[in-house]
């Protein structure tokens, strides 16, 4: 049955795959799992469809990292981002630390001439952060995306 | 905040707070952009960069946006707000190719805009400065300077439409535009209105100078010498620098060459207050330890309420004055 998804609202609820749902996209019953949300539902921009890899046959999407590729139970999803990337995919939310995930989204969107997006918020970023070559970021707007030094991170010797 | 070290980096659209109030003193010098490595193509629009001034006033604090280090080519940085930043909004210190327009600055502890070739630089060349608003800036708006101990040079910069409300708060000697050692620049359309230091100063600054003897014997005798130190030997004309412990010809002039400004122009300047007790003069063009000028020219310009010096102009060569205009020159 070609072209049927799994609808899940949330990633958690993603990652919860159970046994026979696994089989039924090792098996093709469905093709993938429908995401409605990332921490719940509608707080994506969009849904977006993450789509099952036969190990066997198709290239190896590499590790879990949280936005492109998913392991659950013994498989991986993968979702092909084309164009720009909101962070939002990747479950970023408020007050947390920016700099893991702007590496991760950015090297799906780095050399194709599309933006990282950090959404509406404050974040924080540790000093010193270096994007990949060809990376191109972008807020919202200047009155609504904020990024602010870590605390943690900052140190007297003027550095970035 | 963010490194540049890799080329074609582009940011948009975000406020960057550098959050130096909230950090403690021993860690509080934060920054907001450094580009280095030489890299190229670096895009910057519609940001606002913030808080990078400790609790230390002025001279303090960290930067907005430098370019150093080898720096960047090929920049483009447009409509950028900077709030309380230490030192100086925007150190454009390595790079060529670079266009800075539509920024907004306040409460600048150092200088909104300082283009200076620094050491083992590469030099500032082929950049525009356009559009720039500011109020309380701790020292200049505008600082284009050769460093004295760079390689490179400041060259075919021109800057333009600049409108200032108060700068010069905390230094009354730079000069709220400074100007020094450049090739080939132009500064045009500068509103200030109330400044509190020398207006606009282009100076010959000639660092390493220490003095004059009379003969080249009496070059011996000095004492606690340091490399890089220059002596002009009366006697003869000659200046003497101290190199690999020995003093070294080096020809009248050399050093004046390095540090003073060609084919500058200064036009339709408007200082409306100048608001200080010393150094106050509204534009001062003036060679320094043997220093002069080739070439520039100042025109449309407007002094009002300075307590000095309306036009200060000395030790330069093939200085035009168009359409000058000085008005209320107090002096005491």
């Amino acid at each position: 049955m070609a072209n049927q998804f799994l609808i899940k609202e949330t990633m958690a609820k993603m990652k919860e795959l159970s046994t026979s749902e696994i089989t039924a996209l090792q098996n093709g019953t469905y093709d993938g799992v429908q995401l409605l949300g990332y921490h719940k539902k509608g707080d994506t921009p969009a849904p977006i469809i993450y789509h099952y890899v036969d190990l066997l046959k198709d290239p190896d999407p590499g590790p879990d990292d949280g936005g492109s590729v998913i392991v659950v139970g013994g498989i991986k999803l993968f979702h092909n981002y084309v164009g720009d990337i909101n962070l939002l995919y990747f479950g970023r939310q408020e007050g947390q630390v920016l700099n893991s995930y702007l590496t991760k989204a950015l090297r799906i969107t780095a050399n194709t001439g599309s933006f990282t997006i950090i959404p509406k918020g404050s974040f924080l970023i540790d000093r010193s952060y270096t994007p990949v070559f060809n990376a191109r970021i972008k807020g919202i707007d200047r009155n609504l995306t904020k990024i602010i030094l870590n605390p943690a991170t900052a140190t007297n010797s003027g550095a970035f | 905040m963010f490194l540049n070290l890799n080329g074609n980096f582009e940011l948009t659209d975000v406020e960057l707070d550098a959050n130096a109030p909230n950090l403690s003193a021993s860690v509080s010098r934060s920054s907001g952009i450094d580009n280095r490595h030489a890299v190229s193509n670096a895009t910057y629009k519609r940001l606002r960069i913030k808080n990078a001034k400790t609790v230390t006033p002025n001279f303090s604090g960290g930067y907005g946006i430098t370019f150093w280090h080898g720096g960047c080519d090929n920049v483009t940085i447009d409509d950028i707000e900077f709030e309380n930043i230490g030192q100086s909004d925007l150190g454009l210190f390595e790079m060529e190719n670079w266009t800075v327009r539509n920024i907004k600055s306040k409460n600048c502890g150092y200088m909104v805009i300082n283009v200076e070739s620094s050491n083992k630089s590469r030099g500032v060349k082929n950049g525009v400065v356009d559009t720039v608003y500011a109020s309380n800036v701790g020292r200049s708006v505008i600082s284009l300077i050769r460093n004295s101990a760079s390689v490179g040079d400041v060259e075919s910069v021109t800057v333009q439409n600049v409108y200032v409300d108060k700068c010069g708060l905390t230094n009354s000697d730079v000069g709220g535009i400074r100007v020094r050692g450049t090739k080939n620049c132009t500064i045009d359309n500068v509103k200030i209105n109330e400044c509190n230091s020398i207006g606009i100063r282009v100076s010959g600054d000639w660092f390493g100078f220490k003095g004059t003897v009379n003969s080249y014997a009496d070059l011996a005798s000095l004492t606690g010498l340091n490399k890089g130190d220059i002596y002009r030997v009366s006697s003869e004309g000659l200046l003497y620098t101290y190199l690999d412990n020995q003093f070294q010809q080096q020809g009248q002039g050399q050093s004046q060459e390095l540090l003073k400004c060609k084919n500058l122009v200064l036009s339709n300047i408007s200082i409306n207050k100048i608001q200080t007790t010393v150094n106050g003069e509204g534009v001062r063009v003036q060679g320094e330890a043997f220093c002069s000028h080739d070439d520039i020219t100042l025109s449309d310009i407007y002094i009002g309420n300075s307590q000095s010096t309306g036009v200060l102009a000395t030790y330069s060569n093939r200085i035009t004055v168009n359409n000058l205009k000085i008005d209320k020159v107090n002096t005491s």
